[in-house]
């Protein structure tokens, strides 16, 4: 566990690192109109790029404003956006709970499809429900979000008028974001969730629970399915980073606001303090999420125990 | 007797249908007035950065300003002002001295009222380092705001300064509420304070709510209405993804969106969508030409490149056929736009071969590339990766190999571009500028001293006493008939020395719902929504 530190300094250096390899003065890329990605429309003078220079500490060498910037890290400072004269941590939480709900919502759609897809498949393996269900999840596998997303709106919001568009406004605009983000994962848990019914179906266990006489529904999703959960859970867990991080197209297509579409908009601006802050920050989501899986399998399997 | 009474008593019941058609005409426009209203919901290209006209400059962000603050002059057309909150002035005859005297009527939407000690407020405030305006450019060799009286100010320059007045008429210069810059410290940014139209309401998310403001009677001539607004309402909603925002429209989720995907306007228009398409002032779309690397150090291999380019091919491909092939510096909308140069360069792949044989580039060896000296005719072309850029620069890559070019290009993002521009290795690069006054734009693309200084605007890197004088003589001539003499003068030198290839005026192209009425916009293309309503 004392690994997560050098895992987020690491994460850290790197993009720090990064940002200052551009061989362009980001006083300039600053003062660039970012709309039309030409100059703003004043003159402005050598003498006030030196002042916002200073004003944003970029005129210190390079490793004072790593040092700098990883002891205010600590105490929850990310250091001020450049573009949007506020606070990294103040601009990434006001975001956070649109993000969250996102990835809450299409974590939900992963499970539940990929459950449902999984034990369908794994009961009957090899029968015409098993194939549909891992055509559906190769098909979702293959499919990049953004695309989905785009074919998701032409169809459901442009051709049969039932949802919007927009991700914003309504509870049921919630909807194809999260599809779109969940799809993804839908398939990867359909699959893990699909081999590990079938090699515990085939388990001694599974044969007592039977003779017991046992309802079959019982059998299923008492004995099997809590055995066959723990590597789901894994996934998902990982899973839970990887949806955080890929809000960051699904908000971008369906024009919602979150921390994924903050951060494209600090990538395309470079705005550093910003771009750090999130890649931090999604670094520190996964080394969370990665401890908290670690502590759910002791619950779900008694043999695990962390010494 | 009798048919002169028939006579009057039908011009008596003549006079009463005009009066009751005029009553009823009247009564419709009234009733029109009332029910003029509704709610614009603007799909728009990204959440704004910033709402204050005096600090930042970004072009989406500033459509919003001009919805929230009201300038001191109107500009209807270029070089032409009229009264808007100021309701006179006066410019010294040494050009150093401009006297305004404002309305006495105009609030801010705190109630703060508008006078001469908010006008200075405004731009102390500009001009104070701690504020880091980007803006403060747009005052000029600016010295002082001297207060005269409750309503009257002076503003005094150092040295003449032409674009002194289109920049009073643009949102960079609009007077801001003093009592919000002090209570609002750095939350001024997202909720800033004017005199306009609309008035900042709320966030939620990445959308901006503005509401009516019901005090608003200080339109300027030309707008369609006194009064408040019609719209209750305007929402800008961000949508970010440019297929999404043209869906929007259909889904009536948004009544109103910019940044369209080029190739669809056509097909929505047919589906009954209106179009906007305004033509800004300002620098072209164009390329301009490196004059001091090989070959483009060579004035013939330049108008070779203006012959033989097929700009209305390029506009046509490119841009949908939705802009106007440009043949200059300066775009037709600009003010001392001269019509001259649109017959200097047609084209005419003919004259550019024989321009290219004249200037001893020859294709001996018939590999479709000429050469001279044993050395190909190469163009290093640059380009950064965004919006059109890259596609323009391919299919002007294509044309320059079939005049018999070794064309390269370099796609890169900005950084790098800007990096090649600093060095000089590039033939072809790219500008593009919208400014309601010429000066700024024509000095940073051709005065000398803008040759240097790192990703620099006068990449032709041309350094001409000239044209340096032609641009000093611009910025500090006050008579307008002058000044554009001034203009006309550069445009053509620039074009006989084959300085830059341009391609298109910039255009603006929007889009509305049915039920959207009333839109217009001003010069530099930014929507007036105090004279929309929504059925």
């Amino acid at each position: 566990m004392l690994l997560t530190i050098p895992v987020l300094l690491g994460v850290s250096l790197a993009v720090f690192s990064m940002l200052h390899l551009l061989p362009v003065d980001p006083v300039d890329l600053l003062i660039m109109d970012s709309t039309t990605g030409t100059a703003p429309t004043s003159g402005v003078t050598d003498e006030m790029k030196e002042n916002l220079r200073r004003e944003l500490g970029l005129d210190r060498p390079i490793p004072v404003q790593f040092v700098s910037y990883i002891w205010n890290a600590l105490q929850g400072d990310l250091g001020m956006s450049f573009r949007n004269n506020q606070p990294v941590t103040e601009l990434l939480l006001d975001q956070l709970p649109y993000t969250i709900r996102l990835t809450l919502a299409g974590l939900a759609t992963s499970i539940g499809l990929g459950l449902v897809l999984g034990i369908l498949g794994g009961l009957r393996p090899n029968s015409w429900i098993d194939n549909l269900a891992m055509l559906v999840a190769t098909f979702g596998v293959s499919m990049p979000g953004f695309w989905l997303g785009l074919m998701m709106i032409y169809f459901f919001a442009l051709q049969l008028k039932i949802l919007p568009a927009l991700g914003t406004g309504s509870p049921q605009a919630l909807i194809l974001p999260a599809i779109a983000l969940g799809f993804q994962g839908s398939a990867i848990v359909a699959r893990l969730t699909r081999s590990s019914i079938v090699e515990i179906m085939r388990g001694d266990y599974i044969t007592t629970a039977r003779a017991k006489g046992l309802p079959e529904s019982v059998v299923v999703l008492r004995h099997a399915l809590r055995n066959a959960l723990i590597p789901v859970i894994t996934v998902v867990g990982l899973e839970f980073g990887s949806l955080m991080s890929g809000a960051v197209i699904t908000e971008t297509v369906f024009g919602r606001p979150g921390i994924g579409r903050l951060a494209v908009r600090g990538i395309l601006e470079k705005d550093f303090p910003l771009v750090q802050g999130f890649v931090l920050f999604i670094a520190v989501i996964y080394v969370v999420t990665n401890l908290l899986v670690d502590l759910c399998y002791a619950g779900l399997d008694r043999r695990i125990t962390f010494d | 007797m009798a048919v002169h009474k028939r006579t009057l008593a039908r011009s008596l019941s003549l006079l009463l249908l005009v009066a009751m058609l005029a009553l009823t005409g009247a009564s419709v426009s009234l009733a029109q007035d009332a029910e003029r209203g509704g709610v614009l919901t603007y799909a728009y290209l990204q959440k704004a950065r910033s709402l204050d006209p005096n600090v930042w400059t970004g072009r989406s962000d500033n459509d919003i300003m001009r919805q929230m603050f009201d300038s001191l002059i109107y500009s209807p057309a270029p070089g032409e002002y009229t009264p808007w909150l100021a309701a006179s002035w006066d410019v010294s005859d040494d050009g150093l001295v401009y006297t305004f005297t404002l309305r006495d009527d105009v609030t801010f939407h705190d109630g703060t009222p508008l006078n001469a000690d908010a006008v200075k407020a405004t731009y102390d405030r500009m001009l104070d380092p701690e504020t880091a305006s980007l803006q403060v450019g747009n005052l000029g060799p600016y010295d002082r705001t001297e207060v005269l009286g409750e309503y009257e100010f002076a503003i005094h320059l150092t040295e003449p300064f032409a674009p002194l007045l289109a920049n009073l008429s643009s949102t960079a210069l609009a007077p801001g509420s003093p009592a919000a810059f002090e209570a609002l410290g750095d939350d001024y940014a997202l909720s800033a304070v004017g005199t306009g139209p609309f008035m900042f309401d709320r966030w939620e998310g990445n959308d901006l709510y503005l509401a009516r403001n019901p005090d608003y009677n200080w339109a300027p001539d030309g707008w369609n209405h006194e009064g408040p607004a019609y719209l209750e309402q305007i929402i800008f909603r961000e949508v970010a993804e440019p297929a999404t925002r043209m869906v929007t429209l259909q889904t009536g989720e948004a009544n109103i969106i910019h940044y369209p995907v080029l190739d669809e306007v056509a097909s929505y228009e047919e589906q009954g969508f209106a179009v906007h398409r305004v033509d800004t002032p300002g620098f072209a779309k164009s390329m301009p030409i490196n004059i001091q690397l090989t070959p483009t150090d060579d004035l013939l291999v330049r108008q070779a490149v203006l012959y033989g380019i097929n700009r209305q091919q390029v506009v046509d491909l490119i841009q949908a056929g939705l802009a106007n092939v440009a043949y200059g510096p300066l775009t037709r909308a600009s003010f001392g736009y001269d019509p001259a140069v649109e017959e200097m360069y047609n084209y005419d792949p003919e004259r550019a071969a024989a321009l290219l044989d004249e200037a001893g580039w020859v294709d001996a060896n018939g590999d479709g590339i000429r050469e001279k000296d044993g050395q190909n005719l190469v163009a290093q072309m640059i380009i950064f990766d965004s919006g059109v850029n890259k596609a323009t620069a391919e299919l002007v890559q294509a044309m320059l190999a079939q005049l018999g070019f070794e064309a390269t290009l370099d796609v890169t993002a900005y950084d790098a571009f800007a990096t090649r521009v600093t060095d000089g290795t590039y033939n072809f690069a790219e500008m593009n500028w919208t400014a309601l006054d010429p000066h700024l734009v024509l000095f940073n693309m051709f005065y000398s001293s803008e040759v240097t200084g790192g990703g620099q605007f006068n990449r032709t890197r041309i350094e001409d006493p000239a044209i340096d004088e032609l641009i000093a003589r611009g910025r500090s001539a006050t008579d307008l008939e002058e000044r554009a003499a001034i203009y006309a003068e550069l445009q053509t030198y620039v074009m006989e020395n084959a300085l830059i290839l341009p391609l298109w005026d910039n255009s603006w192209i929007t889009l509305t719902a049915p039920g959207v009425d009333g839109l217009v916009f001003d010069l530099e293309a930014r929507p007036l929504l105090f004279n929309v309503w929504v059925e």
